[in-house]
C-alpha cells in the first residue's frame, strides 16, 4: 500500500487531536489524585475521627445523685426509680421514626410531634433520648411487650430525684432539673452532658458537683443499621455524695407551719455555730412539681403568684429591719459613750428636727415620757432614738451596723444571697446624688429609710448580742458523705465578725431585749418558764402595710438559738410576729405554752 | 513469527495494569462480603472471578483475531445492542425501579453496557467512511445514531448510562476531523445547560441563596428571555455597526452564537422541567450533602468519610468499619473506590488511580500510533468512554461530582461491565498489536 503525503499529513493532525484529548484525560485524573490528597492525607485525621463517631453509640448510665437529710437523718431529697423511654432515632428513616412515634404516642397519651422533635431535633442524635419520663409500670409493659415493632426505642430504669417531704425545707433544699444550654457551656469540660439533671436552687445547686456523682457509660459499637455489635467499653456509674444538713426537719415543719402560708420568713439558727437549725421561707411550693409535668394551675402558683414562692425570702429579699435595727444604735452609743444607761430622754410622741422644723413621730401617740435605755429598747420609744442617732451619726452608725454584719454577704451555702445596703455619707452621694441630711439619720437610727437587711443578717446579729460579739458564719451543711461512707467533708464553725463591746454594755443592751419580752413589745414571744430575749420591728414601706419583724433568742442567759421572724406587709412585729417565733422556740425547748398572752394591736405598736 | 512480533508488541504495561485494577476491585468485594453477615450476599465474590476469567479469556480469544474486521460486523454489533436494548424493555427485569437487566439463571446481562462498545464502533465506520466534512449537516446522523440507544437507554429508565455516550461521541468526532466550531459549539451548549442547571436545582433545593446574574438566568425563564433579548438586539447593533465601518463580517457567525447561548439557558430550563425531586436532589446534592442527610446527601456524607478516614496508610483489609459497619451504601458497586480507598488510605487509592491513568494513557498512545483512522477512533471512543465513567464515579465518591450511579470501570461489581470493559482492553491491544500489520 501506498502511503501518500496527503495521509501522512492527516496522521500528523490526528495525532495532534489525539493529545489533546489526552492533556483533558490527564487533568481529569490530575484533579482526582489533588482531592484524594485533601482529603486523605490533609484532612484524614478529621474524617477518621467522624468516622469513629459514626461506629460507637454512648449510652450513659445515670447516676444516682446524693441524698440529703437533716442532722437526724431524716430524709429531705432521696432518688427513686423511675421508668424512662429513650428513642435512638439516627438509624432509622424518617417514615419509620413518624410510624414509631405514632405508636409511642398512643401508649403513652403524648403527641407522636413531640417525640418526633424531641429524638430527631436533639443534638446527640447518635445516642439514645429521654422521649417520656415517669411513665407507668402498664405502660412500660406494653412497650416491652411491642418492643419488635419499635426499633430505636427502649424502656430503661433511670434514679429519679424525689423529695419524700414535699414542700419541707424546699428553699433549703432546692430543685433538679435539665441542664440548659447556657448552664452546659457555663460547665463544659467538667464532667456535665446535655440532658443530665443539675441543681437549680439551694443545696441542690450550690453542692451539685458533690451531688451529681458521675455518669457511667457504654460505648457500643453499632452497625449502620444501629443493631448492636459488641461493648467496646464500660464505666459503671459513680453515684453522687450524700449531705448532711444542720437543719432539724421538726423544726423546719414548725416553723413553716407557724408561718402558715403568710408572705414572709423566719431563721433558727444556733448563735453559737451559725449552724442553721431551720430555714424557712413563706409562701413554700413543692419542689417534686419540677420533676413532672406541671398543670396550669401550679405553674400560675410557682410564677405569677404575688407572693413569689419560689424566692427565698430568708436570704434574697431585702427590707428595712425597723426597730430590730436598735439594737446596733443601743450598742454603738454605749459603746462610743454617747449615752449612760441611767440618762432619762423625754418622748412627748414628736420629735421636731432643726430649723426645718421637720416633725417625726414615735409609734406610740401619747410618747412615752421620761425614759431610760432599758425601757426604750423593751419599749421601742422612737423619740428616744433620735436623740441617740443624732449624737452618734451616721458614719459611726454605718459603722457598727457593719461590724454586726449588715450590708455584707453572710457566706451561708446557699446560692443567690443578697447582701442588703448600709447607708452612710458616701453612699447617697452615689446612689441618690443628695446630701446626707440629719433627717437621714433620724430614719436610720430606727431601722427605716435606705437600709436594707435580709432576715439571716438579723439572725447573724442577734447573734452578736447572745454571744456577747462574736458571730458565725450560718452553715446549713454539716458533712459530706461519700458513697463509701467517708466523710468529704466536715465544716468547722467559722466565725464570720466580733463586734467590740464592753461586756457591761452588752449586758444592758441584752437586758433591754430581756424586758422587751417580758414587758414591752414583744410580749407576745413570752414563754413562762423561760428567759426569752427580742426586739421588734415594724419598717415602713411604699408598697403597703408595714412589714413585720421580730428577732430574739433564749435563754437570755445563756443562749441556744435564735430566731428571727419576719412578715411581709404583716403589720406590727410585736403582734404578727412574735408569736410565731414564740411558737417555734417552745418546740424547741419542748415547753408547754401556759396561758396565751393576747396583745391588743394598739397596746404593742411595734 | 507472528505470535513473536504480537508478543513483542504486546502492551505489557496496559495488560498489567488492567490486570491489577481488576485484583483490586476483586480485593474490594472479597472485603466486603468476607465473613460479613450484612445484606450482600458472599456469592458476588465468586460470581466477579467468574466474570474476570471469562474477561481474559475473551481477551485471549479476541488477541487472535484482527481488529479490522470489526469493521464488517460493527453495522450488525450496533442494529443487535439496539433490539436488545429494545427486548430489555420488554423481557428486563427490574431492579430498583429500571429495567436494564436480563436475567438467565444464574447469569444475568445488561445490554446497555452491549450499546456503548457497539456505538464505538459503529460511529468509528461511520466517522472512516465519511470523507470530508462540510457543516452541521454531517452531524444530522451522528445525532442520529447517538440518540437511538441513549433513548432507549432513558426509556428504562437509566440517567446515568446514556450520559456516557455524549462525550465518546464528541471526542470521536473531534478526532474524526469534524469541523472543531461545530463542536466547541455543542459542548458549550451541554457546558451552559449543565452549569444553569445546577444552578437552578440548587437555588430551589436550598431555597433563599441569594440574588445574582446567574441565580436570576437559571431560576427565572422571563428573566432569561429579557436577558435573550438584549443580548440578541446589541449582537444586531453590534453587526451593523461593523457593516458600516467595512468590516467583513458574517450574519451566521451572530446567529450562531446568539443560537448556542439560547438553546443553553433555554436547555436548563426544559431539563429541569422534566427532573423528578429526587432525580434533582441526586443531581446537586454532592455541593451540600446536608440538602438531603437522611436519602441520596447520606451516600455522599458516608462516602466522604470513608475516603477520608482511609488517611494515609488506610485501616487495613477488612478493618474499614465504614463498609464493614454498613455505613456506606451500594459499596459493591457505585461506592466500591470509598471501600478500597477506607482500607488501604490514600497510598492505596493513589496507586489504584495511578493505574487506571495508565490504562486510559495507553490507550492514548495507542490511538496515535493507530495504523488507520478506525483504529485511532476506536482507540478514543474507548478512552473517553473510561475516562468518563472513572471521573464520574470516584469524582462521585468524593463529592465533587452528582450522583449518577455510574460503577468504576473494572473495579466495581458486574459481571456484563467488567467483560464488556475487558473486552474492551483487548480491542485496545489488538489495535496496538496489529499497527505495523501491512
Amino acid at each position: 500500500m501506498l502511503i501518500q503525503k496527503q495521509d501522512l499529513q492527516m496522521l500528523a493532525l490526528r495525532k495532534k487531536k489525539v493529545l489533546v484529548l489526552g492533556v483533558i484525560v490527564a487533568l481529569g485524573f490530575a484533579l482526582l489524585f489533588l482531592r484524594l490528597f485533601f482529603m486523605q492525607v490533609i484532612n484524614g485525621r478529621y474524617f477518621r475521627h467522624v468516622a469513629d463517631e459514626n461506629r460507637i453509640q454512648r449510652v450513659y448510665k445515670k447516676a444516682s445523685r446524693g441524698v440529703i437529710y437533716d442532722h437526724r437523718h431524716v430524709v429531705l431529697a432521696a432518688n427513686s426509680p423511675s421508668f424512662v423511654v429513650t428513642f435512638t432515632s439516627y438509624y432509622i428513616n424518617q417514615n419509620e421514626i413518624d410510624r414509631i412515634a405514632g405508636e409511642l404516642g398512643r401508649i403513652l397519651a403524648i403527641p407522636a410531634g413531640d417525640i418526633v422533635e424531641k429524638s430527631v431535633g436533639s443534638v446527640k442524635r447518635l445516642e439514645p433520648v429521654i422521649v417520656a419520663e415517669d411513665i407507668t409500670r402498664e405502660q412500660a409493659l406494653v412497650i416491652m411487650e411491642k418492643k419488635a415493632y419499635l426499633p430505636g426505642v427502649d424502656v430503661i430504669i433511670e434514679p429519679k430525684r424525689s423529695y419524700p417531704l414535699n414542700n419541707l425545707a424546699c428553699h433549703v433544699v432546692g430543685y433538679v432539673g435539665e441542664i440548659n444550654l447556657d448552664e452546659y457551656k457555663e460547665r463544659r469540660g467538667t464532667g456535665y452532658s446535655i440532658g443530665d439533671r443539675i441543681g437549680k436552687t439551694g443545696i441542690e445547686a450550690y453542692y451539685d458537683t458533690y451531688l451529681k456523682g458521675t455518669n457511667g457509660e457504654e460505648q457500643i459499637e453499632v452497625s449502620a443499621s444501629g443493631r448492636q455489635l459488641r461493648l467496646l467499653r464500660e464505666t459503671a456509674p459513680v453515684s453522687g455524695s450524700d449531705l448532711e444538713l444542720t437543719i432539724d426537719a421538726d423544726l423546719q415543719r414548725v416553723a413553716q407551719d407557724a408561718l402558715g402560708g403568710v408572705s414572709g420568713a423566719a431563721v433558727v439558727m444556733n448563735p453559737r455555730t451559725g449552724e442553721i437549725l431551720a430555714l424557712a421561707s413563706s409562701p413554700a411550693f413543692n419542689p417534686n412539681m419540677f420533676l413532672r409535668s406541671m398543670s396550669r394551675d401550679e405553674f400560675a402558683y410557682l410564677f405569677k403568684n404575688k407572693n413569689r414562692p419560689l424566692f427565698n425570702k430568708a436570704i434574697q429579699a431585702q427590707y428595712p429591719p425597723g426597730s430590730v435595727f436598735k439594737v446596733v444604735t443601743a450598742s454603738a452609743c454605749l459603746q462610743e459613750g454617747y449615752v449612760v444607761p441611767e440618762e432619762k430622754l423625754e418622748c412627748t410622741g414628736q420629735y421636731t428636727l432643726g430649723t426645718l422644723n421637720q416633725v417625726f413621730r414615735c409609734w406610740k401617740k401619747g410618747g412615752h415620757g421620761h425614759i431610760s435605755l432599758i425601757q426604750a429598747i423593751a419599749q421601742s420609744c422612737d423619740i428616744y432614738f433620735y436623740q441617740l442617732g443624732l449624737r452618734l451619726g451616721v458614719t459611726k452608725m454605718a459603722n457598727y451596723a457593719k461590724n454586726f454584719g449588715l450590708g455584707s454577704l453572710t457566706g451561708i451555702d446557699l446560692p443567690s444571697e443578697k447582701k442588703g445596703i448600709i447607708p452612710d455619707r458616701a453612699w447617697k452621694k452615689k446612689a441618690v446624688k443628695e446630701a446626707w441630711y440629719d433627717g437621714d439619720t433620724l430614719n436610720m437610727c430606727i431601722g427605716q429609710g435606705y437600709l436594707w437587711v435580709t432576715p439571716l443578717q438579723i439572725a447573724g446579729m442577734m447573734s452578736a448580742a447572745a454571744n456577747y460579739g462574736p458571730y458565725y458564719r450560718p452553715q446549713i451543711v454539716k458533712k459530706i458523705i461519700a458513697p463509701d461512707g467517708k466523710v468529704i467533708r466536715d465544716f468547722k464553725t467559722e466565725q464570720d465578725g466580733e463586734v467590740q463591746l464592753d461586756r457591761s454594755n452588752w449586758q444592758l443592751v441584752r437586758q433591754g431585749l430581756e424586758e422587751s419580752v417580758k414587758a414591752g413589745t414583744g410580749r407576745a414571744a413570752y414563754i413562762q418558764g423561760l428567759r426569752v430575749a427580742g426586739k421588734t420591728g415594724t419598717a415602713q414601706n411604699p408598697q403597703g402595710l408595714d412589714h413585720a419583724w421580730f428577732a430574739g433568742y433564749a435563754p437570755a442567759d445563756d443562749p441556744r438559738i435564735v430566731v428571727v421572724v419576719l412578715v411581709e406587709h404583716g403589720g406590727h412585729g410585736g403582734v404578727v410576729c412574735a408569736p410565731i417565733a414564740r411558737k417555734i422556740m417552745e418546740v424547741y425547748f419542748k415547753e408547754a405554752g401556759t396561758g396565751q398572752i393576747q396583745v391588743a394591736p394598739d397596746e404593742v405598736g411595734d | 513469527m507472528r505470535s513473536l512480533q504480537d508478543s513483542i508488541r504486546f502492551d505489557y504495561w496496559l495488560f498489567g495494569s488492567m490486570f491489577l485494577v481488576c485484583i483490586m476491585g476483586i480485593l474490594g468485594i472479597f472485603s466486603i462480603v468476607y465473613k460479613n453477615p450484612g445484606p450482600i450476599p458472599t456469592s458476588i465474590l465468586i460470581k466477579q472471578v467468574f466474570a474476570f476469567a471469562i474477561g481474559l479469556l475473551v481477551i485471549v480469544f479476541y488477541l487472535q483475531s484482527n481488529y479490522p474486521t470489526l469493521k464488517k460486523y460493527a453495522s450488525g454489533f450496533y442494529i443487535t445492542s439496539i433490539v436488545l436494548l429494545l427486548l430489555v424493555l420488554v423481557l428486563g427485569t427490574k431492579v430498583r425501579g429500571a429495567r436494564s437487566w436480563f436475567t438467565l439463571g444464574f447469569f444475568s446481562f445488561q445490554p446497555s453496557e452491549l450499546a456503548k462498545l457497539a456505538f464505538i464502533m459503529f460511529m468509528a465506520k461511520f466517522i472512516e467512511e465519511t470523507p470530508d466534512w462540510h457543516g452541521w449537516r454531517d452531524l444530522i446522523w451522528p445525532f442520529v445514531f447517538l440518540m437511538i440507544p441513549v433513548g432507549l437507554i432513558l426509556l428504562q429508565p437509566d440517567f446515568g448510562s446514556t450520559l456516557v455516550f455524549f462525550p465518546v461521541c464528541l471526542a470521536m468526532l473531534y478526532v474524526g476531523g469534524c469541523n472543531s466550531k461545530y463542536l466547541l459549539s455543542l459542548t458549550t451548549i451541554g457546558g451552559l445547560t449543565s452549569l444553569l442547571l445546577l444552578t437552578r436545582t440548587y437555588a430551589e433545593l436550598k431555597g433563599n441563596v441569594g440574588d445574582n446574574f446567574l441565580i436570576n438566568i437559571a431560576t427565572n425563564i422571563n428573566y432569561a428571555l429579557v436577558f435573550l433579548l438584549v443580548v440578541f438586539a446589541i449582537a444586531w447593533a453590534v453587526y451593523f455597526f461593523l457593516k458600516k465601518m467595512k468590516y467583513d463580517v458574517e450574519i451566521k457567525q451572530f446567529l450562531a452564537g446568539i443560537s448556542v447561548v439560547s438553546i443553553g439557558i433555554l436547555g436548563a430550563h426544559l431539563f429541569s422541567y422534566f427532573l423528578k425531586v429526587y432525580q434533582k436532589k441526586r443531581l446537586v446534592v454532592f455541593l451540600d450533602p446536608y440538602l438531603d442527610p437522611l436519602g441520596s446527601g447520606y451516600n455522599i456524607i458516608q462516602s466522604k468519610i470513608a475516603v477520608g478516614s482511609g488517611a494515609l496508610a488506610g485501616k487495613g483489609l477488612l478493618y474499614g468499619t465504614q463498609s464493614r459497619l454498613g455505613f456506606l451504601p451500594e459499596q459493591h458497586t457505585d461506592f466500591i473506590f470509598s471501600v478500597l480507598a477506607e482500607q488501604f488510605g490514600f497510598i492505596g487509592s493513589a496507586l489504584l488511580v495511578l493505574l487506571l491513568f495508565v490504562i486510559v494513557w495507553r490507550g492514548i498512545i495507542i490511538a496515535t500510533q493507530a495504523r488507520d483512522e478506525f483504529g485511532a477512533l476506536v482507540a478514543s471512543g474507548i478512552v473517553t468512554m473510561f475516562t468518563f465513567h472513572i471521573f464520574l464515579n470516584i469524582g462521585m465518591t468524593l463529592g465533587m461530582m452528582p450522583i449518577t450511579g455510574i460503577p468504576l470501570p473494572l473495579v466495581s461489581y458486574g459481571g456484563s461491565s467488567l467483560v464488556m470493559n475487558m473486552f474492551a482492553i483487548g480491542i485496545l491491544l489488538n489495535i496496538r498489536m496489529k499497527r505495523f500489520f501491512y
